[in-house]
């Protein structure tokens, strides 16, 4: 079981407004045909960011913000990497193919087993740019601006540390060109091509962890009918797997080079408690997509809506920006609600009642 | 019926009446119109062929078969109740449609799933999406988050 | 009454397959025609009430095909993806009871699947079911000459998908 809150290291820091880490930058306006090469660079970097936070020896303290609605919300921990194995505070880890949360009684793996596929490249998408960036952890950065292909508005920042290649700092911004939503280093040691090098992470705990429980999803092999397999969802995603995620709960995970997008499915239909969704975090708001209303939720994970249709009840979770959970959405199935059958067969059952 | 008009056929091309033609849903005068024309105009006897071909195609088809029973072995579990072996009912005609009701009733109860009521648990399901999200994305930015307190809000 | 349930059986055993061979040719796949069937099924359980005693398979094919027009239109302000090809992919399952391949038989349900709605209705309606022009003007609610038309139009469509 999942506790319903962790304690994290650090303060945490509710309901204040956001103070900039780094100097705004101007929406830049991306170089234009003949960027190829940019683009490759750009994609690059985003790889080689990726492998670095996992094989890389470095300590630091994250900060993760996100606005929902009108509440800035933000939190702080802070990471350790060493041996190939990420830790973030004492609550997550994540080693090889497999991560794992703190649970009451030991360690829960959330996922323990490699994929094949990595996804679509993020340049079918998205144009992506890069140019000298700004410090971030006192560090010198590269920036990588992405923007949808075709529309002339920044949508994302990713820094780079231009000596060990790390993600030091990502944000989605809104349409004004803020960010909404941003994790980024505040502080950080460590990493390739630094004078500490690896032996920051001398004090490292690298113990082996085991997990006690397991909530691995297993790679679905047949799903029949309820299930339904979309190859392609919103805007450029693609499913990369489909899972069983526990006992019921399909799960079908999209990419489209940048951000994942996830789908549960299970059969059922939502319950009237709507709090028991969210816990004790509050009710979430009502929202309409395609005509139909239904519940979404923000999260320092990323945004979610929970809909039900034909006997079937949806969860998808992303943190890309609305637009595109709203897309996906959109192309899942919102069928009248099975009462309607229901409603049929009791008044039709109820008639040969009197025989 | 212009007969010897241009193209030297006789009337307008049947186009639509040659699919009746071939259903044999033509009354007997459109029918004979038909033969005649059809004896001088080889466009149209063309096009009878290739339809015909396409009529033919789909008549021989066999019939697709459901890989799973329909009704009976209930996909819903229980017990099939009271639908089973097939039993003859003493007078079919006479009671046919209150009989056939009454079966589709208990059959109704059946094939509706019976649904559980369910509550997706949003901070369970968002750990394993970002479990998930960071074995093909970046790790940092995508775990960092789920190991602050993941409240959902609005 | 309890002795009467049977004919209920009777009637999906016998017809059943003629159902779904009808849902899957206006379909073009399984999963569909058997959701199709199902509703199909429970509108002819609401229909029982005013069935008169006539053409069973007639009555049927309009049921089904009134519910397939209605997923039609439903569908179409809603486009489904196709699934793609790739890799890690997990298909519907099929265990077990494999159909015979009929290659000939393959090309033309394709063909089928190709054809707009209302002309694959039509020739469904005629070569599958093999109704007359005015049940099945009948079962889709248009004029005869329309139905004419679409099952000449569809027949011509069909010829081409296939050459």
């Amino acid at each position: 079981m999942i506790p319903a809150h962790r304690v994290v290291l650090g303060c945490v820091v509710a309901c204040s407004a956001v103070s900039a880490l780094v100097p705004a930058r101007p929406a830049a306006a991306l170089p234009g045909p003949g960027a190829g090469a940019v683009e490759t660079g750009a994609v690059e970097l985003i790889d080689r960011a990726r492998e670095a936070a996992e094989t890389q020896a470095f300590d630091g303290v994250v900060i993760v913000e996100w606005r929902d609605g009108r509440t800035q919300h933000s939190d702080q921990v802070p990471v350790h990497s060493a041996g190939g194995v990420l830790r973030f505070g004492d609550e997550v880890v994540g080693a090889g193919a497999r991560r794992m949360i703190r649970s009451t009684d030991g360690w829960l793996s959330l996922w323990g087993h490699d994929v094949a596929a990595l996804g679509p490249s993020p340049t079918a998408k998205y144009r992506l740019a890069v140019e000298p960036g700004p410090d971030v952890a006192a560090r010198p950065t590269d920036l990588v601006l992405v923007q949808l292909v075709g529309v002339d508005r920044l949508r994302e920042r990713l820094y780079i540390d231009r000596q060990s290649g790390l993600l030091l700092r990502r944000e989605i911004l809104d349409s004004r060109g803020e960010p909404y939503r941003s994790v980024a280093f505040t502080s950080i040691t460590g990493g390739a091509g630094s004078p500490t090098g690896g032996e920051a992470a001398a004090t490292a705990n690298t113990a082996v962890i085991t997990p006690t429980h397991s909530q691995d999803p297993a790679p679905a092999r047949h799903l029949a009918a309820p299930y339904k397999l979309k190859g392609r969802i919103g805007t450029g995603y693609r499913l990369v797997g489909a899972y069983k995620a526990r006992a019921n709960v399909v799960q079908q995970f999209f990419s489209d080079g940048l951000h994942g997008l996830s789908v549960f499915e299970q059969p059922g239909h939502l319950g009237a408690a709507e709090t028991s969704l969210a816990g004790k975090s509050g009710s979430g708001r009502e929202v309409e997509i395609s005509g139909h209303t239904m519940r979404a939720y923000s999260s320092s994970v990323g945004e979610a809506v929970v809909w039900e249709s034909d006997g079937m009840v949806y969860t998808a979770v992303t943190d890309a920006p609305w637009i595109d959970l709203a897309g996906a959405v959109r192309d899942l199935p919102h069928a009248d609600p099975p009462g309607r059958l229901r409603r049929v067969a009791q008044a039709v059952v109820s008639l040969f009642r009197w025989r | 019926m212009i007969p010897g008009g241009p193209g030297g056929h006789i009337g307008e091309h049947l186009d639509d009446a040659l699919s009746a033609f071939l259903d044999d849903e033509l009354a007997p005068a459109a029918r004979h119109e038909a033969e005649a024309h059809l004896a001088t105009c080889a466009d149209c006897r063309a096009e009878l062929e290739e339809v015909a071909a396409a009529r033919r195609a789909i008549r021989i088809m066999p019939v697709h078969a459901a890989r799973r029973p329909l009704v009976g072995d209930d996909p819903f579990g229980a017990d099939a109740g009271p639908i089973g072996a097939i039993r003859p009912a003493p007078s079919r005609r006479r009671r046919a449609v209150w009989a056939l009701a009454a079966a589709v009733a208990a059959a109704i109860a059946l094939l509706l799933p019976r649904d559980p009521e369910v509550a997706p648990s949003l901070p369970s399901l968002a750990d394993t999406h970002a479990a998930r999200a960071s074995i093909t994305g970046d790790p940092l930015t995508q775990l960092a988050p789920i190991a602050v307190p993941v409240r959902f809000g609005p | 009454m309890t002795g009467e349930v049977p004919t209920w059986e009777e009637v999906a055993r016998t017809h059943g397959r003629f159902l779904y061979n009808v849902a899957y040719r206006l379909t073009g796949n399984d999963d569909d025609a058997f959701d199709l069937v199902q509703e199909a099924l429970l509108r002819v359980r609401k229909g029982l009430e005013t069935y008169t005693p006539g053409s069973m398979e007639g009555w049927l094919s309009r049921i089904v095909t009134n519910v397939f027009l209605d997923e039609v239109r439903r569908k179409r302000r809603r486009p489904i993806e196709v699934l793609p090809e790739d890799t890690e992919r997990l298909l519907p399952s099929a265990p077990g009871a494999d159909e015979p391949t009929d290659r000939l038989s393959d090309d033309v349900q394709s063909a089928l699947r190709q054809l707009p709605e209302e002309f694959r209705t039509a020739v469904v309606l005629c070569d599958v079911v093999g109704l007359s022009y005015e049940e099945i003007a009948d079962a889709i609610s248009v004029p005869v000459g329309t139905v004419r038309s679409r099952i000449h139009r569809g027949r011509r469509l069909l010829r081409a998908a296939l050459q």
